[in-house]
């Protein structure tokens, strides 16, 4: 088995905070360095913003919502931006904006937790399958090349079709469809850092094959399988997105936010705004996310990675 | 002596074959062989014994689940996809209606948006740094990030709604033919390609940028030639190669972006029968459509691999 070449995110962690230090001027006070940060990673800053209003939105809706999510007032439905209400109306007169607010949490906590069981699942597979080798290894990438080879989409429809739709089926589909990619960072990470003294020493000194996969392997692939997270999720909730779009593990009237786009659909020639207010959401809380994940990466892996390598 | 892209692409096609088999064990294994009865999933729970008994013949559920493999994959092999109780008959002919619609409408797709990719990336490349650069790698970028139906409703508000160019839906009876009706046809067509514009126009800007600092392309400017002679004869021949590989290879990508785009325009394609088989828990409906996909997607991931080594004589190996 010949070692792959790594992917630009999965390089020998740590190296470069050991070259460069981690914190550029470790004297200057709190704010003095966030003030450095920010003017370093102007983008980043206000990506960041924006998903933590978006993260704000998700934990106290009722507080910052100026209407009920469900309050029909049918007597002013399908209207643009007014006083009364902001960004608008749908078609059954339901505060546009009220909608969107009360929608966030259920896009962030599907789209996160998936991302988060797609990493650990994954990690789990890439760290047997790098560290013990052999033909387990092939099979198991042979597998994972084979489910790599599809679109996303379809076999997490697949999944989500035979677990019957629900959102806990969306959460597990996505996961599984997410699984195989990120098993293979993590195996190119192992395989990077597996000939390494420290674990041979580990190992004469008898310890376990779980204690040096979670000992001393785990620690050493963090930043890799940091990055992938973030990457994953803001993915997710496209994945997310899609399905409440398609009507699927969601209903009415549940605020959700592809469902939303697909009822506008209906309407687009009669009133943009139910369209579009979900959209920009969607979009700002997506483009946002991935900013931040490419800062994140900056900062982790100390090089900026082209975006468009998916 | 068989030549050396010829015996690279051999050892593909054996690759994909090895791939495919994988696939078909895994949609096989999803759909059929979980645990859950498959004639009570798909009657649902007030079916009769009756029925269920019925089905469970006609499908031919109470053999073993290694046999029933066996089966499919031999009928798949032979071109008969089974029997679909959504659709009340055989698979075959409506798939491959399907199929074509879909595929007329990718193809229409990328005939429209790769010469505007390439010539977009082009000229990010030639301009590196400047602002179009900038304006072009921003916007594609956004463009890459965002799900189709975001795109499906940016292209419509402002193709259809505002300037009133185009139908805002795709509807049509499914056995019509498609180039019929092309003005419906390029909405769809435009959004599910709109993802892959992006990345191909920033795969070209990349390229160009590498030609364009190769030594040669010194020497044809120290030659004194006119810099359209140097970009065009001597720097795109080369700098187009990868995204020849790169459009190959994009057909994944239309295959997932069908499902939502088909959704979003009411378009008669293969995807939204796919989805029929999920919303109507027809499985033996979703086992062939996703079988279909997968093929497609594949052969045309094989074909983006000979192209390459084709082009590019160091991926032999």
């Amino acid at each position: 088995m010949t070692e792959e070449p790594l992917p630009e995110h999965g390089r020998v962690p740590g190296e470069e905070y050991v070259k460069e230090g981690r914190t550029p001027h470790p004297g200057l006070r709190p704010l003095a360095r966030w003030r450095e940060f920010a003017a370093r990673h102007g983008l980043t800053v206000i990506a960041l913003l924006i998903v933590s209003i978006f993260v704000v939105f998700a934990l106290i809706p009722h507080y910052l919502a100026p209407h009920p999510p469900n309050r029909l007032d049918v007597a002013s439905r399908l209207q643009g931006p007014s006083a009364q209400y902001w960004l608008g109306t749908d078609n059954l007169g339901r505060d546009l904006l009220s909608r969107v607010i009360h929608g966030t949490r259920g896009v962030l906590v599907t789209s996160g937790t998936a991302a988060l069981l797609g990493v650990i699942w994954g990690s789990l597979v890439g760290l047997i399958s790098g560290y013990i080798g052999g033909w387990m290894d092939e099979v198991i990438m042979r597998v994972v090349d084979a489910l790599l080879s599809l679109p996303s989409i379809l076999l997490a429809l697949l999944l989500l079709a035979r677990l019957g739709p629900s959102r806990v089926s969306i959460v597990l589909g996505i996961a599984i469809v997410y699984t195989p990619g990120v098993a293979r960072v993590v195996r190119s990470a192992v395989l990077a850092i597996k000939n390494s003294e420290f674990i041979y020493a580990a190992r004469l000194r008898g310890e376990s094959t779980l204690y040096v996969l979670l000992q001393e392997i785990l620690p050493n692939i963090w930043s890799p399988i940091v990055v992938e997270a973030s990457v994953r999720t803001s993915y997710a909730i496209l994945l997310t997105a899609s399905f409440g779009f398609l009507g699927l593990g969601v209903q009415e009237p549940e605020p959700d936010w592809g469902l939303m786009v697909s009822r506008a659909r209906d309407y687009i020639q009669v009133s943009p705004w139910m369209a579009l207010v979900p959209v920009i959401a969607i979009s700002l809380l997506v483009v946002s996310l991935s900013v931040a994940a490419d800062g994140l990466r900056e900062r982790i892996a100390g090089t900026a990675l082209d975006t468009t390598s998916v | 002596m068989i030549p050396s892209w010829a015996r690279f692409a051999l050892r593909r096609f054996g690759l994909m074959f090895l791939t495919l088999f994988l696939v078909t064990l895994a949609i096989f294994g999803i759909v059929s062989a979980m645990p859950a009865d498959a004639a009570q999933f798909m009657l649902g729970q007030h079916a009769t014994e009756e029925a269920l008994a019925v089905l469970r013949a006609r499908m031919g559920l109470d053999l073993p689940a290694h046999i029933r493999y066996v089966r499919w994959l031999g009928d798949a092999v032979r071109g008969d996809l089974g029997w679909s109780p959504y659709l009340g008959g055989e698979i075959t002919p409506v798939l491959a209606v399907r199929i074509r619609n879909s595929l007329f409408m990718g193809a229409l797709g990328f005939l429209v948006s790769m010469p505007i990719a390439i010539l977009l990336g082009v000229l990010a490349g030639v301009l590196a740094g400047g602002f179009v650069d900038r304006l072009i790698s921003i916007t594609s970028l956004a463009g890459l990030s965002l799900p189709e139906f975001v795109s499906a409703v940016g292209l419509t508000l402002i193709l259809s709604t505002w300037l009133g160019w185009l139908p805002p839906s795709s509807l049509m009876a499914a056995d019509a033919y498609p180039w019929q009706n092309l003005n419906r046809l390029i909405l769809p067509a435009l959004t599910v390609t709109l993802a892959i514009l992006a990345y191909v126009a920033r795969m070209t800007r990349g390229s160009v940028i590498d030609v364009m600092n190769q030594p040669y392309i010194r020497t044809a400017r120290l030659k004194g030639l006119p810099e359209r002679v140097v970009i065009f004869k001597h720097a795109l021949r080369n700098a187009l190669l990868p995204t020849i590989t790169v459009i190959f290879n994009s057909m994944g990508w239309l295959m997932g972006g069908l499902v939502i785009v088909e959704t979003f325009f009411a378009y008669p394609g293969v995807a939204r029968l796919l989805l029929a088989g999920v919303e109507r828990n027809d499985l033996p409906l979703l086992q062939a459509t996703t079988l279909v996909i997968a093929v497609i997607t594949l052969s045309a991931n094989f074909m983006a691999d000979v192209a390459y080594a084709f082009l590019n004589p160091k991926v032999r190996l």
